[in-house]
């Protein structure tokens, strides 16, 4: 068990309860085929896959999905995309969070870089 | 009905020439053209939703911005399949199934660049490059300009 210099206990894993309960209110939509989303204590980044055919009302859906996230989770900052390239960022710091032992900060920063990433249009 | 009348302008002689050419002129396979228009437009998208999925995945491309570099790597393709003589083949086959896709545009810049070749650089070549392109580049820009205009009246003004 690790410790900080003034003997607390440093936590290594930033909780992602409010990650998982995101994922799970999204798939419960029939019109959504994967999701995946990680948090810190200020920001939750949730990304998603719509199924193929429901792709005609992206628009729609985006607009719902936000709607329902500032709704359940109004403490926190929401970057959410149903882009796919936003999709495997968010995986694949998600597999990160549980291999190295980043603190928020840097998760933080990682979920702005992808924020900004979602953001771009040229 | 337009067809008939114009046809009573022509002298007899012309009529019956008309009836002669209508039966012995081979027939247009329309519907074999266009099952072969769609396979091999299909096969050009999917090698360009290929393209797409690799810029996506090896580089910081989104969804929203991956198009770009596809469509340049695409024509750029085209244009050095048509350098080496191969898409006019295929051309030859798919009819418009490779000439209505992005790559076609860069088919018609170079088969035009290389036909005026022997005329010289500046008088041939560049020149002429752009004559058949030239139109896709007016008509493409005015007609994404009409369109963009209905739009704004119809979002600004139209409440829609």
């Amino acid at each position: 068990m690790k410790t900080n210099t003034n003997g607390e206990i440093q936590r290594n894993n930033i909780n992602q309860q409010t990650a998982e309960r995101a994922v799970a209110r999204i798939k419960e939509r029939d019109d959504i085929k994967d999701a995946v989303a990680v948090n810190t204590s200020e920001k939750l980044l949730v990304a998603y896959q719509i199924k193929h055919m429901h792709r005609f009302y992206r628009k729609q859906i985006e607009k719902e999905i936000d709607q329902q996230l500032i709704r359940l989770f109004p403490n926190y900052q929401i970057v959410s995309s149903s882009d796919l390239k936003i999709f495997w960022k968010t995986e694949e710091l998600r597999g990160k969070l549980g291999k190295k032992n980043w603190n928020e900060q840097k998760v933080d920063e990682q979920i702005e870089k992808i924020r900004q990433l979602s953001k771009e249009r040229t | 009905m337009m067809a008939n009348e114009k046809r009573k302008k022509l002298t007899p002689t012309q009529q019956e020439y008309h009836l002669f050419e209508k039966e012995r002129e081979t027939k247009r396979p329309v519907v074999k053209n266009c099952i072969r228009a769609f396979f091999v437009g299909g096969v050009i998208c999917t090698i360009g939703q290929a393209i797409s999925y690799f810029y996506m995945y090896f580089f910081d491309f989104t969804e929203q911005t991956v198009g770009n570099p596809t469509v340049a790597t695409m024509i750029f393709l085209s244009m050095i399949f048509t350098g080496l003589g191969v898409y006019d083949r295929i051309a030859q086959f798919a009819g418009a199934g490779s000439a209505v896709p992005v790559t076609g545009f860069g088919n018609a810049v170079i088969s035009a660049a290389i036909e005026h070749r022997t005329e010289g650089f500046v008088l041939g070549v560049g020149s002429n490059m752009f004559k058949l392109a030239g139109s896709v580049i007016l008509f493409g820009t005015f007609a994404a300009f009409v369109v963009a205009l209905i739009k704004t009246i119809a979002t600004q003004w139209g409440g829609l």
